[in-house]
């Protein structure tokens, strides 16, 4: 399609000058987690020396690379030289580095977090990190390296080329196939195909279809999509299109919580961008096909998250989740026929159709195909963001990438926040896979691991779970309302040593309940860290009534 | 409130259900609080009744429907800053301001909340005061940060 062709030229042309212009390039990481370590004043640092010291220097943005324990994280690349990365550059440290790397021409080595090519520098590769060592990247190929402010580093770098190939002659069908074959399940949490989901939005009758972005990641702890959305969001807008012409749809939302404000100023703009250049909007590169996209934000709630809740919000109710029949696919937004998917989920999209369904599922488990971007947080030492094939042993991902516990050892994991129950350090060969960890009683959920140490008492974690779930619970059915604040109670009871022998199997039972009867997700999850916590860590527990001792705290 | 203030920041949203909640959360941050008369007017403007927006407005957290203090202490609930102490954290700013999470202070100065997971992670355990991140927050910076961002 001519169209693209010469977007892709325009964008590959500038891409080219970043590298010809003979200019030092200093490029700063200010996604959320930079700015958070100061990412904003070592920008505002470095432009006020390049000035004062009149460097032929230019000044960039990117988002996040992942390493979010080494923010605020620096980039320099000299005139033919290897990208550079430098870490922890708080403003202070920015007049030494600039006169080292700059002004003398040196590495500042100690600085240096590594090189991104080797260039007989003599300083470490980036990539051979133990933090990168078992990663595939390929939803994170671009994060911390593209600018996701400006769409032609997205063109450049073979993005909406996918979309394009779509748009120049594929059918809806084929396009469906791809993703069917690649069999990716939604990365949400509840892990639905989401080929399967596209096929019945399609099949269903009614107009209009709508097509939605589920960027609301309410489990705390975990910011996987965030960190695509901040620093790829073109991924996600181009999954999206992918996904509209599929089921064939022409309007769109994203719904993004209330706690991302930076992501959704990047993504407003991007939409910009893509909107400018034909992208988006009517008639998408010259064809027959018109999707556009417009932005929700939450206002403050977990359980908004859930499909259904979500689409109660968008519509302007409380967010609430109704009963699954009929499904959002026939009934969905303003009861029309409704695909949602998570972030995750749209950016691996423009991936399958490219390289094939076939390629996408060469790696994973059985029925857990491809990659899975994880969190990393708590008490590890390497906090940050990383990429990883279905299949990987939890033990890498915890004691390798993240490094386990700066102090002691790792006790275990909440995967997925207060929702995903516990993970101990003895199950930690198990590999990360949807069907093997919700057969723990645990689940992958949407996407982090928060790691604890031995200093951590499992019945107060259990109790910190429950009041979150129980704060969040939409109070509409009886069970979710009543026997959140219950199981919260009777943790707090055991936590303070006044709980009998006959408190377990009333506690288990209780969970029982909330599992089997609650309305909705939400209250189905709640008990998940108590029944974890009773099954893996029961001993602890049982010494908290017998011995009236936590041995958490004791030792 | 100036009802006709408010009157142009509904204009700008098309008079339909689905607008309600934009139009709560840019008068939530305009004013600070979505006030009765506004619920009021909101309602009139999509044909809804009050109590359909006020059932709205109270589900979701981040909608006030009482005045802020004029700075917002923000405590990060995420299990992160739970692992590393928060609650400590959120003791000491209690005791300092002598009221309790949730609550403004009588001379309207500082509220204390609770505030999602915004996933810095890496900076736990977290604060924000308004838009402002504290990380690796001790208990006993408490009295110092309330002192530098003294209204």
């Amino acid at each position: 399609m001519k169209a693209f062709e010469e977007l892709q030229a325009k964008a590959k042309a500038s891409w080219e000058t970043l590298s010809t212009s003979g200019k030092t390039r200093i490029i700063v990481g200010t996604a959320t987690c930079g700015r958070a370590a100061g990412a904003m004043k070592t920008l505002g640092a470095i432009r006020a020396e390049v000035s004062r010291q009149g460097l032929n220097a230019q000044v960039e943005m990117t988002g996040c690379i992942g390493l979010c324990y080494e923010e605020p994280l620096v980039d320099i690349i000299k005139p033919g030289g290897a990208r550079v990365s430098y870490k922890q550059v708080t403003a202070d440290k920015v007049p030494a580095l600039m006169e080292e790397v700059l002004a003398k021409g040196g590495q500042a080595a100690d600085m240096a977090l590594g090189a991104h090519a080797s260039d007989g520098t003599g300083l470490p590769a980036l990539f051979d990190l133990p933090f990168f060592q078992g990663q595939e990247r390929r939803l994170m190929a671009r994060c911390g390296l593209i600018d996701p402010n400006n769409i032609e580093h997205y063109i450049a770098t073979g993005g909406y080329s996918t979309l394009d190939k779509v748009l120049s002659g594929m059918q809806p069908d084929e396009v469906i196939a791809e993703v069917k074959t690649a069999y990716i399940r939604g990365r949400g949490g509840a892990a639905y195909p989401t080929g399967m989901k596209w096929e019945q939005c399609r099949a269903a009758k009614g107009y209009p279809k709508y097509v939605i972005c589920n960027a609301d990641e309410g489990d705390p702890g975990v910011f996987a999509d965030r960190t695509v959305l901040e620093s790829d969001p073109h991924a996600v807008i181009e999954g999206m299109i992918i996904a509209s012409f599929s089921v064939g749809s022409d309007s769109g939302f994203i719904y993004i919580r209330d706690e991302y404000p930076l992501a959704t100023e990047i993504f407003r703009n991007a939409m910009e961008q893509a909107r400018e250049r034909g992208v988006l909007g009517k008639n998408i590169l010259g064809s027959e096909h018109s999707f556009d996209i417009q932005i929700r934000q939450g206002a403050g709630s977990y359980v908004a998250g859930e499909s259904s809740a979500q689409m109660s919000s968008i519509e302007g109710g409380r967010a609430m989740p109704r009963l699954k029949r009929p499904r959002s696919v026939e009934k969905g937004l303003w009861g029309k026929p409704t695909s949602m998917n998570n972030v995750e989920t749209f950016a691996n999209v423009p991936h399958i159709v490219q390289k094939g369904g076939a390629w996408y599922s060469s790696v994973g488990t059985e029925k857990s195909k491809g990659t899975k971007v994880f969190s990393l947080s708590g008490h590890i030492v390497r906090t940050g963001v990383v990429e990883v094939p279905f299949g990987t042993p939890l033990s890498k991902v915890i004691l390798g990438m993240g490094g386990g516990a700066p102090s002691g050892r790792v006790k275990g994991v909440l995967p997925g926040g207060p929702a995903g129950g516990v993970i101990p350090a003895e199950l930690f060969d198990t590999p990360i896979d949807l069907d093997a960890y919700d057969k723990l009683g645990s689940m992958v959920g949407s996407g982090g691991f928060t790691a604890f140490d031995d200093s951590t008492c499992i019945l107060q974690l259990a109790r910190y779970c429950a009041r979150f779930m129980r704060d969040e619970s939409c109070d509409r059915c009886s069970t979710c309302r009543a026997g959140g604040q219950r199981l919260a109670d009777y943790l707090d009871c055991l936590d303070n040593g006044q709980g009998t022998p006959q408190d377990l199997p009333k506690l288990q039972a209780l969970c029982d309940v909330l599992k089997q009867n609650s309305h909705c997700g939400l209250g189905q999850t709640a008990p998940n860290a108590a029944i974890t916590g009773l099954k893996f860590f029961r001993q602890e527990i049982e010494d908290h009534i017998n011995k009236k001792l936590c041995p958490a705290r004791s030792s | 409130m100036e009802k006709k203030e408010l009157k142009s920041l509904l204009s700008e949203f098309p008079s339909e259900r689905g607008s309600l909640i934009p139009i709560l959360r840019e008068v939530n941050e305009t004013h600070g609080y979505v006030s009765e008369e506004a619920v009021d007017q909101i309602a009139e403007y999509l044909n809804m009744t009050a109590n359909q927006v006020y059932g709205v407005l109270t589900f979701y957290s981040e909608l006030r429907t009482k005045p802020a203090g004029e700075k917002s202490v923000k405590f990060c609930v995420g299990p992160a800053c739970y692992l590393k102490g928060i609650e400590k954290i959120e003791d000491a700013f209690e005791q300092e301001l002598g009221v309790p999470l949730g609550e403004t202070t009588p001379d309207g100065k500082f509220i204390l909340v609770p505030t999602h997971c915004n996933g810095t992670c890496a900076q736990s355990p977290m604060l924000y005061v308004d838009d402002t991140i504290y990380g690796h927050v001790k208990p006993e910076d408490a009295a110092k940060i309330l002192e530098e961002n003294k209204p």
